[in-house]
């Protein structure tokens, strides 16, 4: 790993931090057409000698997604091959704003309403693609599409309590577990998911 | 009309004692607003300013998202209780045109590309107007993407330069702006030197406005350092991100 020579200074945007023969502007830094290396942000710079690489830590970063991102989302439109889906809470934390994605059908499709956790495996230029097709991803949430109520495990898949129609899908092993998803994505209240999806 | 007025005391000073390369007394502060990603609050003398900053976010409605950069929505709006008559609620032309030249001066600050398909959302909402609304607007708006950690080239400062009774004034009261001759707001990010927002209500000579050009520079590297200082008493003691 290369050496990185970290700084306690803090930089605002617009501060020169080399010139472009002497580090590469990374993370945080661009290149202006003078040539001069400037921070972008509001951090500490990094200088990786070895790389001759120099990058800014932001103190406060934007909100983005990323690939490899687990992430909750609600899937709002269902297709063949892919499924739409509002994006509401990455790795343990609530989105401030949700974000669209298209989650990869599986051979047990979703349907409008499932809570699915899912993985991000593509973004191209805003667009982000998501898999459930990976251990430990899968639908938390679903409910019935004839009745709206909330299914339950049954031994055989999931069944709806009240009008006892039985459903095949890809689910997490904490199904049904509210107060755990809470917990993993940082949700005040799980009542929010139930509520929005009138189970 | 203008040769009634006075509006120099007799000593050459200006009515509220500046000298004519004197700022009104200027307040930022960074962080004010609970909410949003990024905020801002500006004094400058009487003028009251706050700046809020939300995003980048999804662009909503979704057939204005750019496949290649994030969309920069700005909106400068005066409050009702603003000036001294009641201004009506909704926006003018004069509000339009100055979200117009905000926004335009900001979009060439951000790295936009960095975030397509989303949309940044930028107000400005003036409290207290007593002229320079545009600049102060700019100054805080610029330290309130900052703020939200906004990737931008450099930070940007304006103020205005009046010619009241043949003579320029750095930043000019509600009065000079009122009687001047001439009224050149004006906005540079200094460390790139770049002039981001340039106006001119009236006329000036050609040596005037590079008079003008100057005494503004000057004014802007004191309002620049300002920002700084304001970023850096909000972001001193933070050691680790937020957001990772």
């Amino acid at each position: 790993m290369a050496e990185s020579r970290p700084s306690r200074a803090l930089v605002l945007p617009g501060d020169k931090l080399c010139i472009i023969e002497e580090f590469i502007p990374k993370h945080g830094a661009k290149a202006l057409q003078t040539g001069d290396v400037v921070a972008t942000v509001i951090g500490q710079p990094e200088y990786f000698h070895k790389k001759h690489e120099v990058s800014v830590k932001p103190l406060k970063d934007v909100e983005k997604l990323r690939v490899g991102d687990i992430v909750l989302c609600e899937v709002r439109d269902a297709q063949e091959k892919l499924a739409g889906c509002s994006i509401i809470a990455k790795n343990g934390k609530r989105l401030k704003n949700e974000w669209s994605g298209a989650i990869l059908q599986t051979p047990t499709p979703l349907t409008i309403g499932d809570i699915v956790v899912a993985k991000i495996i593509d973004e191209v230029a805003g667009t982000y693609t998501l898999t459930i097709n990976e251990r430990g991803l899968g639908i938390v949430m679903a409910f019935c599409d004839k009745c709206g109520y909330q299914l339950r495990q049954g031994r055989s898949g999931l069944i709806c309590s009240r009008c006892r129609k039985t459903y095949r899908k890809k689910i997490v092993p904490y199904y049904g577990n509210i107060n755990k998803i809470a917990e993993m994505f940082g949700l005040q209240s799980a009542a929010s998911l139930v509520r929005s999806n009138g189970g | 009309m203008n040769e009634t007025v006075r509006l120099f005391t007799e000593d050459g000073k200006r009515l509220d004692g500046r000298s004519f390369d004197q700022m009104r007394k200027v307040r930022m502060e960074v962080g004010v607003l609970d909410k949003c990603d990024g905020s801002a609050y500006i004094e400058l003398g009487k003028t009251k300013i706050f700046a809020a900053v939300y995003g980048p976010k999804e662009a909503h409605p979704r057939h204005l998202a750019q496949p290649h950069r994030a969309i920069l929505n700005c909106r400068y709006h005066m409050a009702t209780f603003s000036v001294s008559d009641r201004k009506p609620a909704g926006m003018t032309r004069r509000e339009i045109e100055l979200t117009k030249v905000i926004k335009e001066g900001l979009e060439t600050l951000i790295f936009l590309e960095e975030f397509p398909r989303s949309a940044i959302d930028v107000f400005i909402e003036i409290i207290q107007a007593d002229a320079g609304t545009r600049t102060a607007g700019i100054t805080a708006a610029s330290l309130a993407l900052a703020d939200a950690g906004i990737p931008m080239m450099d930070l940007c400062a304006g103020i205005a330069v009046g010619k009241v009774q043949g003579k320029l004034v750095l930043d000019p009261s509600e009065e000079e702006d009122k009687y001047g001759e001439a009224d050149m707001p004006i906005a540079i990010a200094p460390r790139i030197n770049s002039i981001v927002l340039l106006q001119l209500n009236g006329r000036l000579t050609i040596d005037e406005f590079k008079e003008a050009l100057s005494l503004a520079r000057r004014g802007i590297e004191s309002l620049y350092e300002l920002q700084r200082k304001a970023l850096k008493n909000k972001f001193a003691g933070i050691e680790e991100p937020e957001v990772e």
